[in-house]
């Protein structure tokens, strides 16, 4: 679905004569492989490479190094530009930002209205999309009066009307209270798994990344780790050298166990905590 | 400095179909030298609520006294206001505009009309506490990542030393190497001057493990007010209005309720986590 090859890419700063005055190298030999279907998420620390590595996946970026092929057609084919930006559709971190239309139907319909999409078709796209990010019953609705979480699943539901294969969310909950965050990865996660799109997500929310089926960790335009949640997010260790962090619940198992308590590495959930804690006090045998 | 809303309301467009109340009848005292956390769903009235306390909206009814003087009166010198009351937009680029990274935390001190020397020195000591190293010192702020935005911006408040140090969301889009960073930073400088510290925060984990009193808001009006540990014990209420608990109250609360002897109030990792350990150690039967 997602391929890159030894892709490399520097932004570069010049002065009003047009010389060059610096280089950034943003990403450096990146090659990552998703298949259609997955859902990844993508952490690393403030400035390591991840929005310029989500902008290469629909062409907003092109590569100065390397190639990008999404669903199989390399992203500098400028013949086929806008099947790519059709392929993978974006949400940002700024709710406010991304609504444009003032009724929310309207703002849905908007993207596939471009694609010149017949408006019978929009209209049955529009209601679909809206029953799947669970905000039909707001479809008459001003944009400006929803929550914030509610706004970012209105620009869901802008991107999936244009039947993207693949969604790619840069920080789409940095801005949320803690139900819209919960509601929005639950879409997407939705999203993910009854209509299969490739889900990509970037966050600095690490509880938010339990649920992926793969995990990128970037550092200086590097991916650095690849891994389950569960492999990932066992490595505290090497985890906080990159910045960053693991679920506080996984923090806490991982203290009781460096105590002695006998509880696994790796646990992603309350839930999981709960139960790992409830046995390891009921084991038979006393100290350990 | 304290601040006290007496009966306070505003409504943005007062008058007009667009009217909105976005506080309805606020009464709050902060008191000298407090670190203050402020939460609420988004929409609930927060932003609107800090924009009051350094004089950017003026009430609609009722009365803000900052140090006991009205700040609504028509002699009131909003620039000393604004010079004592720092405030740290929720949208950094908002508040980033000079040409370079160093020109923009130099700004508000500029304006103080301090000492060039003085001026320079308070930017440096500034971005160096935000931990922006002098690589990016004459970059554009445009050309930077959104988390070393956020650390500008936090810096050119911090460059003016401000008796009140308000932050609007300051850890959203940061690593999370970065929050404990910035928050430890604001919490040094809250210890070691004693300013007052108003916090609004998302993640409800930083506010338990930062300040000394919670400010809830739902929908324009302040809900809920006291301690961490008193707010956390509502977590139902909470989750109601948008909210949460921190995920070791969640987990302690639980196993609480299934039978486990446990304070079921912990509201940060390390009580948690020695109160876990003390009941393993309990139904093992191993001396603590
Ligand atoms: N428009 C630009 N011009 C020049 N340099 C840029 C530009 N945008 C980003 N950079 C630089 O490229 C690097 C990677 O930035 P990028 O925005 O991809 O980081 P990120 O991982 O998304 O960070 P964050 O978590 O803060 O959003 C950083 O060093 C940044 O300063
Ligand atoms: N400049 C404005 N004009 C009109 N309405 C506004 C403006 N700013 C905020 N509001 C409205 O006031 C309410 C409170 O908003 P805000 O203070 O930004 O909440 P929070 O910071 O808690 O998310 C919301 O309904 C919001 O839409
Ligand atoms: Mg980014
Ligand atoms: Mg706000």
């Amino acid at each position: 679905m997602i391929r890159t090859k030894e892709l490399a890419f520097d932004y570069i700063r010049r002065d009003e004569e047009g010389n060059v005055e610096s280089v950034t190298r943003a990403l450096d030999d990146i090659n990552i492989n998703v298949k259609q279907g997955d859902f990844v998420a993508i952490l690393g620390a403030n400035g390591s490479g991840k929005s310029t590595l989500a902008k290469h996946l629909n062409a907003i970026l092109m590569p100065t190094e390397g190639e990008v092929w999404v669903n199989g057609i390399k992203t500098t084919d400028e013949d086929n530009l806008l099947e790519i930006r059709k392929n993978a559709g974006m949400v940002f971190q700024n709710p406010d930002n991304q609504i444009i239309l003032t009724v929310v139907e309207e703002d849905v319909g908007f993207g596939p209205e471009n694609l010149g999409v017949p408006t019978k078709e929009i209209w049955e796209r529009v209601e679909k999309v809206l029953k799947s990010v669970g905000m039909l019953e707001f479809r008459k609705d001003s944009p400006n009066k929803l929550s914030g979480g509610q706004k970012q699943r209105v620009a869901i539901a802008g991107i999936m009307a244009m039947k993207p294969k693949c969604i790619i969310l840069d920080e789409p909950t940095a801005m949320l209270d803690p139900v819209g965050r919960k509601e929005v990865i639950a879409t997407a996660r939705e999203l993910n798994k009854k209509e299969g799109v490739t889900v990509i997500l970037i966050t600095h929310y690490m509880e938010e990344v339990t649920g992926a089926d793969v995990v990128f960790v970037m550092d200086s335009g590097k991916v650095v780790m690849t891994g389950t949640p569960r492999q990932i997010f066992s490595r505290v260790d090497q985890l906080k050298q990159f910045r960053l962090d693991v679920p506080q619940v996984t923090a806490l198992a991982h203290d009781l166990r460096k105590k002695g308590v006998p509880l696994p590495e790796g646990i992603l959930t309350p839930e999981e905590f709960e139960e790992a804690f409830t046995r390891a006090c009921d084991a038979r045998g006393g100290a350990i | 400095m304290s601040i006290i809303f007496d009966h306070v309301t505003h409504k943005y467009s007062p008058g007009t179909t667009m009217e909105k109340t976005a506080l309805n009848d606020v009464n709050l005292v902060i008191n000298d030298g407090e670190f203050i956390g402020l939460i609420g769903h988004t929409g609930s009235g927060k932003s609107t609520l800090i924009q009051h306390m350094n004089g950017l909206l003026l009430p609609t009814s009722g009365t803000v006294y900052v140090d006991g003087e009205d700040i609504s009166e028509k002699d009131y010198s909003k620039k000393m206001l604004r010079s004592k009351v720092g405030l740290v937009f929720q949208y950094p680029e908002h508040q980033l505009f000079e040409p370079t990274v160093v020109k923009d935390v130099q700004f508000g001190p500029r304006n103080l009309g301090l000492k060039p020397l003085e001026i320079e020195y308070r930017s440096f000591e500034a971005l160096k506490n935000v931990g922006i190293g002098d690589d990016l010192f004459d970059a554009s702020p445009f050309e930077l990542s959104g988390g070393q935005k956020r650390r500008v911006a936090i810096a050119g408040v911090l460059a003016m030393k401000p008796k009140v140090l308000i932050l609007d969301e300051p850890t959203a889009g940061l690593d999370p190497a970065g929050r404990d960073e910035i928050l430890g930073l604001i919490s040094d400088i809250h210890k070691k001057t004693g300013i007052t510290v108003i916090l609004v925060s998302h993640s409800m984990e930083d506010v338990a493990n930062y300040v000394d009193r919670i400010i809830v808001m739902n929908a324009a009006s302040v809900v809920l007010e006291g301690p961490p540990k008193a707010v956390f014990t509502y977590a139902k209420e909470l989750e109601g209005i948008g909210l949460s608990v921190p995920q070791v109250t969640q987990i302690t609360r639980d196993l609480a309720n299934k039978g486990f002897e446990i304070s079921p109030d912990c509201i940060t990792l390390e009580e948690a986590g020695e109160e876990l350990l003390r009941v393993y150690r309990q139904r093992k039967g191993i001396p603590g």
